[in-house]
């Protein structure tokens, strides 16, 4: 159902949001794209398992059904041939505010907001992400509260925040480095002033369930008793909004995402997290000198999203010697899970997940680790690893097609699927073909369809003669000017 | 099995479970030092040559040098430093103020702001270990402090979580600023309240203001909207923290002896500038003072300006809290590395040396409640201990380790430099310094006197005042390094060029004081060897010669006295010729620079030979041009191709290899005569004769030939690829001018450059002579040359003993030191040195050098004065070989060459303590 309506506001070219230009722009008549897409010929890294060398990928009504070197393709699939390609699973940011007007309300404690009201669908950022290969986002405040709101996670195509959304609560961001105008004192007594007001809020408001709950009765038991009696009949909906998240995520409804930017942090973070009871359900999200914290981290046993820089330099006070560290080498060394994010500035090389991958690779991780950093760890961290981060069965159809190997910087994105639908294709994404004027060169390869045996010259007068617009909605030739 | 086989397995097995023991807890060692102050209650200190057990980050024992110390652990030993506890600063600026706005409240713990994994080692290097973190000053109640340690492990640096409730009296905590309650979003139960003023605005509001509180706190203990301020207040009250009271006035300081009385609470005032004024009230309450001293020592502080207000702390009040539990910190703005000074300055206020120290260590541990921890050297207490360089609190001592649990935490950067600090300094004879320090810096005396710089990061040796500080000795004539080897050395030839690091046999002499050795050959050649100096220690060349030519040494003891002017004549003519040459030289030299300084002509008055450069040969030149070819055969394996330019001059033709490239300088000389020629390779230092050359033009633009050397020979054969001529530069020749008109060197003849040196004056001739004819002659030489001279085992030299005083030419009696004569047994040395002639004692021995100190006690106990024996060993040595700049005196730009003893060398009880050399002391 999801992909219909996608496809429906593609199909229309409303407005020139963003995605339009990117996404497989149809020109109607409404073509819904095929119920069943079989990705064929590509290497596959599945991630979750080992690596196909030429294999499939089956996606019906936007669900991977099938992954193999020998798929049986139904007769009513469409099939994209994918030779030379590789296959793999939608890249996870698993900590972005880019997706908000502002990163942050000035209010430091409001865990009562949701991003639900800041997400802004035309951002050029899901554009980028999209072109940089991510299928899913998750949003989230950024650094500088105290308590944030809820977060969700989204996909970066569609109109409206409801389309985009994946999941509309993921968490609640919390950080233990003072935000600006604190200092560590204040930004602590802070956090422990809403924990301690949300169990007195708690018992009051059991306390007064209780005497509701004896009409006109005199009320039988001392204060103690009747809080006591009462926490039963408290139910979600008697919780005001100051307090309802904050139980959320006492109760483990909700994750909690604690920034902890410098190594000092991290201690009250987890002690914090222990206490509440929310530990298990807790991210650490690291600032670049956190990982001196490391030995705090794995007896805690927290995954961490690092910091966009990945080496820490620190000058000695005495030599002033500079000594790097490459922080994700440490958290591996210490078996700490950890996920990778962007830069949240779009000139760095840090703005590709898979770069940052790579970077990891280079000193010394594994490349499963690092592989997984940008996928099903980060889907882990959301709680929608059932759904996300890897070629798998059952799995959501979302899927970057790399021209090369995912961690070889000379290899590009040619196609995103998203839920099976072609979300972005490089040879249509103007912006990048305006940008490295690729009209001129030659052109990026399309998908060839299966049948078409023979290598077909590239570029201009392609489509004429193209299959059945059923079986290649991706090979569409694309009008100038678009607008029926 | 061989039962020894087995005893040493099973020690080797002990000996790796005793290493793998030690590795496995690097928090465990024994620490002996030179003192150890324990600062404990009971024992204060030092203790001499004392000895701290560290097991698993924890003392377990200290005491003085004790049999019973461990066995299973290792030891660190400083002989020189000083052991104190880590400092306790309960005043710092490493927290706050916080940035809450609230007057009163308890919600704010300082011990959030502190960074565990932050590196210290910037205060460290001062000494201080522990510290108080203080929520601020700037409210009356302004949370609650912290105790933490500076280093070790992240997780385990706070001491104490919650210390104390921070109370601030006086104007700094007056007028806090309004509270707004921002109500997100509001609705009519929680409505928007206008900005809620705080107290106190002035001295009366604030204690009514935290007996409020507190009440409230305590009362209330179900309030219906919940303030975190006042529940952690009621919580930490109902807890007993104690309440630090930061007051300066002495109003406020009545006021909080009051109130806390009142309270029934314990606590403690910080600041007390004017606690004096009130110091009976405050024994009376029994209330512990930390009293901040103003340490202004980076720059010049700031003004007070015209406020007559203004709070003036004074030294001279401590001698009149002397009587409190007193505690020393500095102010919030001082810098925490000047800690331990800041404290040595209370010394100006009255405190004893032993008290200021207790109240930075063992006392604020107290008042801080961390006592059980640290503050004092006492079994069962954390290791945190302080490296000193000398005395704790004096001026020019520096922290050169800090150990936190057993664990090095800082460790300064050694420089190379070392005072030497002792009773008497020597510097000749009846010229000491008493109480005096040497500064040595990179191998050299940098400063001696009473009072000399201690750089920080300097090894401070001080030996006491008994000690007595000399040059290192030498060893008039030894034969170090010859290793017996008694074959004569040939006169271009110094030892110097095969000495290396000092091994055991220099070390035995190293050892008993023997710095340097005049080192020289067996038997000299008959024209003269060169003699080294050379020092006993040292790890390479550089640092262990002194000099590679102290002496031309002659042995002239077998030749008659009428021969000896005719021995030494001759040498010493060719050596004043090459002298001269070399003195015209550098005198065309200066006349050179002079003229080309003044701008006159650079030309040369003559043009230099074989500078020209060829002209172009005729066209029908067979030769000249460049010659492509190979040569096979003979002794070469492989046929080699190169390329080879000619250059026709009449009959005769120059050339060089140009491929492959020659690195050594080269010529082709050869003669044509019609198609044939020959002649030779010019190959500089080639070690064997030039070749030849033999070979025909066999048709035009072709020769063929042989080459031959040393019974080799080889075939050639060459074809003309280019007939163009071409320039190659002259070779290298001693041209006695270059171009432009500079002087040119002449030859350097080794075997006359220490000769040379004589003739000039640099140094002596070391001439053994025995009869009075003999020393004669050899006088009258030196007297006619004007040379200088040492006479070596001049037996009869106390014949000419007046003229030998009047020239001050020194003497070299023989090894032994009395000789039997008719007359009895003759003490040679006693008698030429009262009669003014300079001596030495010599070896004449390799490493019985190290028994020349023990033959010098035996001549002051025969009649010599021990300072003259003194002198003899040292800096009249260093005189006669005119080395005396560099050894044999302890005076700035010296070589460090010296020696502590325990008393005056020449005393029979005195021992040889220390041995320096080059400013390394040499391991006993």
């Amino acid at each position: 159902m999801r992909y219909v309506l996608v496809s429906c506001m593609i199909g229309l070219g409303i407005g020139a949001v963003s995605t339009a230009n990117v996404a497989a722009a149809g020109d109607g008549p409404w073509s819904s794209p095929p119920a069943k897409v079989a990705l064929v010929g590509a290497r596959i890294i599945p991630v979750s398992g080992p690596e196909i060398a030429s294999g499939t990928v089956l996606i019906e009504h936007g669900i991977i059904t099938a992954v193999g070197r020998d798929v049986r393709i139904p007769f009513d699939a469409m099939e994209v041939d994918l030779e030379g390609k590789v296959i793999f699973p939608g890249m996870i940011d698993p900590h972005s505010a880019r997706g908000l007007d502002v990163p942050n309300e000035n209010l430091p404690v409001a865990p009562f907001l949701d991003v639900y009201d800041a997400l802004d669908p035309s951002r050029l950022f899901f554009e980028d992400s999209l072109r940089d290969g991510v299928t899913t986002i998750h949003v989230i405040q950024a650094n500088n509260l105290v308590i944030g709101g809820l977060s969700r996670a989204v996909r970066p195509i569609g109109l409206t925040v409801d389309e985009m959304t994946i999941h509309p609560q993921i968490g609640l961001k919390l950080s233990t480095t003072p935000r600006s105008g604190y200092d560590r004192m204040r930004q602590m007594a802070s956090l422990r002033e809403t924990f301690d007001e949300l169990a007195h809020y708690e018992s009051r408001l059991a306390e007064r369930k209780y005497e509701e709950s004896l009409r006109d009765k005199p009320i039988d038991v001392g204060p103690a008793e009747a809080r006591e009696r009462g926490k039963a009949l408290v139910k979600d909906e008697d919780y005001d909004d100051r307090h309802l998240n904050l139980m959320r995520l006492k109760r483990g409804d909700l994750s909690a995402w604690i920034y902890a930017g410098r190594a000092t942090d991290v201690g009250p973070a987890i002690a914090l997290a222990e206490q509440q009871g929310f530990l298990d359900k807790t991210v650490l999200v690291l600032g670049p000198e956190s990982f001196k914290a490391h030995a705090e981290i794995k007896r805690a046993g927290v995954p961490v999203v690092l910091d966009e820089s990945l080496y820490f330099r620190d000058r000695d006070p005495i030599t002033r010697e500079i000594v790097e560290v490459f922080v994700p080498s440490v958290m591996y060394a210490n078996g700490i899970v950890f996920a990778l994010q962007t830069h949240p500035s779009g000139s760095m090389a840090e703005r590709y997940l898979n770069y940052q991958a790579a970077l990891c690779v280079r000193n010394g991780v594994p490349r499963q680790t690092a592989l997984e950093a940008i996928t099903l760890t980060p889907a882990r961290m959301i709680g929608l690893e059932d759904r996300l981060g890897s070629i798998e069965p059952g799995k959501a159809g979302n899927l970057v097609v790399f021209s090369g190997d995912p961690l070889d910087f000379n290899s590009w994105v040619e196609y995103v699927y998203i839920d099976g639908i072609l979300a972005y294709d490089r040879a249509k994404d103007h912006r990048l073909q305006r940008l490295l004027d690729l009209s001129r060169a030659t052109s990026p390869q399309a998908p060839k369809p299966a049948d078409n045996s023979e290598p077909k010259p590239e570029g201009n007068a392609e489509p004429a003669n193209a299959p059945a617009e059923s079986s290649r909605p991706t090979t569409r030739p694309q009008r100038q000017g678009g607008q029926p | 099995m061989n039962p020894r086989l087995l005893l040493v397995i099973s020690a080797f097995v002990t000996w790796l479970s005793l290493v793998a023991n030690v590795c496995a807890q690097p928090g465990s060692f024994v620490l002996r030092a030179g003192r150890v102050y324990p600062v404990s209650a009971a024992n204060p200190g030092p203790i001499e040559r004392g000895f701290v057990v560290i097991r698993d980050g924890r003392i377990e024992a200290v005491g003085a040098s004790d049999p019973a110390m461990p066995v299973d652990l290792p030891i660190i030993d400083m002989p020189d430093a000083t052991v104190i506890p880590g400092l306790v600063a309960a005043v710092s600026n490493l927290a706050g103020p916080h940035q809450g706005e609230e007057s009163i409240s308890a919600a704010y713990l300082a011990a959030d702001e502190f960074d565990q994994y932050a590196d210290y080692r910037r205060i460290l290097a001062g000494g201080v270990t522990t510290v108080h973190l203080s929520p601020g000053d700037h409210r009356l109640l302004a949370g609650q402090g912290a105790v933490v340690r500076l280093a070790g492990r992240a997780t385990a640096r706070v001491l104490a979580m919650t210390s104390d409730l921070t109370v601030n009296l006086g104007e700094g905590a007056h007028n806090p600023p309004r509270i707004v309650d921002l109500l997100v979003p509001p609705s009519p139960d929680q409505m928007i309240t206008p900005a809620r003023p705080q107290r106190p605005a002035s001295r009366l509001g604030q204690f009514i203001a935290l007996k409020d509180a507190i009440e409230s706190a305590l009362r209330d203990q179900e309030p219906r909207d919940y303030d975190i301020h006042l529940a952690t207040l009621g919580d930490a009250w109902l807890r007993g923290l104690p309440v630090r009271v930061q007051v300066h006035r002495a109003a406020d300081i009545e006021a909080a002896i009051q109130y806390l009385s009142a309270a029934g609470r314990h606590g403690y005032l910080v600041g007390g500038w004017e606690a004096a004024r009130v110091a009976d009230m405050i024994a009376a309450a029994d209330l512990p003072l930390v009293y901040t001293i103003e340490a202004v020592f980076r720059q010049p502080g700031a003004n007070f300006g015209p406020d007559p207000d203004a709070l003036d702390p004074n030294l001279a009040d401590l001698a009149r809290l002397a009587h409190l539990r007193l505690a020393l910190a500095t102010t919030t703005a001082a810098n925490l590395e000047d800690f331990r000074l800041a404290a040595a300055m209370a010394q100006r206020g009255g405190m004893d040396e032993f008290r200021a120290l207790a109240a930075i260590t063992r006392i604020p541990a107290e008042i801080l409640g961390v006592a059980d921890r640290v503050g004092s050297i006492e079994p069962g207490k954390d290791a945190d201990l302080v490296i000193l360089t000398g005395r704790p609190l004096e001026t020019s001592s520096h922290v050169s380790r800090v150990y936190v649990r057993g664990r090095l935490a800082y460790e300064r950067p050694m420089r190379d430099a070392a005072v030497v600090r002792a009773g008497t300094i020597w510097l000749g004879p009846d010229k000491t310094i008493r109480d005096g320090a040497i500064l040595v810096e990179n191998g050299k005396i940098a400063a001696v006197g009473t009072r000399v710089p201690h750089p920080p990061g300097a090894h401070i040796i001080d030996a006491g005042p008994d000690a007595f500080v000399t040059p290192g000795f030498i060893d008039a004539l030894g034969h170090l390094g010859f290793d017996g080897d008694r074959s004569s050395l040939p006169p271009e030839l110094s030892l110097a060029t095969i000495i290396g690091p000092s091994g055991t046999s220099e070390h035995r002499v190293a050892k008993a004081g023997v710095t340097t050795v005049v080192s020289a050959p067996y038997s000299p050649a008959a024209t003269g060897s060169q003699v080294a100096a050379i020092k006993t220690a040292g790890h390479d060349r550089d640092s262990r010669v002194v000099s590679p030519t102290a002496a031309v040494y002659f042995d002239l003891s077998g030749v008659d006295h009428a021969g000896i002017e005719g021995r030494l004549r001759p040498r010493l003519e060719a050596g004043k010729r090459y002298a001269d040459s070399w003195a015209k030289y550098y005198k065309d030299l200066e006349d050179w620079e002079k003229k080309r300084a003044a701008g006159e002509t650079t030309e040369a008055p003559t043009p230099p030979p074989q500078q020209e450069t060829r002209e172009e040969s005729a066209p029908a030149d067979p030769i000249t041009g460049t010659w492509s070819g190979r040569v096979s055969g003979g002794p070469i394996p492989q046929a080699q191709e190169g390329k080879v330019v000619l250059q026709l001059t009449g009959t005769t033709f120059e050339g060089r290899v140009v491929e492959p490239p020659v690195p050594v300088n080269h010529k082709i000389v050869a003669t044509l005569s019609g198609k044939t020629f020959t002649g030779r390779i010019e190959i500089d230092q080639a070690g064997f004769p030039a070749p030849t050359l033999e070979g025909s033009l066999v048709e035009d633009d072709r020769m063929t030939g042989t080459i031959s050397v040393m019974g080799f020979a080889a075939n050639f054969e060459a074809r003309r690829i280019d007939k163009s001529a071409v320039e190659f530069r002259a070779p290298v020749r001693r041209a006695t001018a270059s171009k432009d008109g500079r002087p040119t060197p002449p030859k350097v003849d080794e075997a006359l450059e220490p000769i040379r040196a004589l003739i000039e004056g640099r140094i002596p001739a070391v001439i053994d002579v025995r009869t009075p004819p003999q020393i004669k002659a050899v006088l009258d030489v030196a007297e006619q040359w004007k040379i200088k001279v040492v006479l070596l085992n001049a037996t009869g030299a106390e014949i000419h003993a007046s003229r030998l005083s009047d020239a001050k030419i020194g003497v070299i009696p023989p090894p032994a030191v009395l000789r039997e004569t008719r007359t009895g047994p003759y003490h040679q040395a006693d008698d030429l040195a009262r009669r003014g002639v300079p001596v030495a004692f010599q070896s004449d021995a390799e490493d019985g050098a190290r028994t020349l100190p023990t033959v010098a006690l035996f001549a002051v106990n025969q009649g010599l004065s021990a300072d003259t024996a003194l002198a003899a060993l040292t800096v009249d040595v260093a005189k006669m070989y005119q080395l005396d700049d560099r050894i044999g005196a302890i005076a700035p730009g010296r070589d460090a060459d010296v020696l502590i003893f325990s008393g005056h060398p020449m005393d029979a009880g005195s021992t040889l303590l220390r041995v320096l050399v080059g400013g390394r002391e040499v391991e006993p």
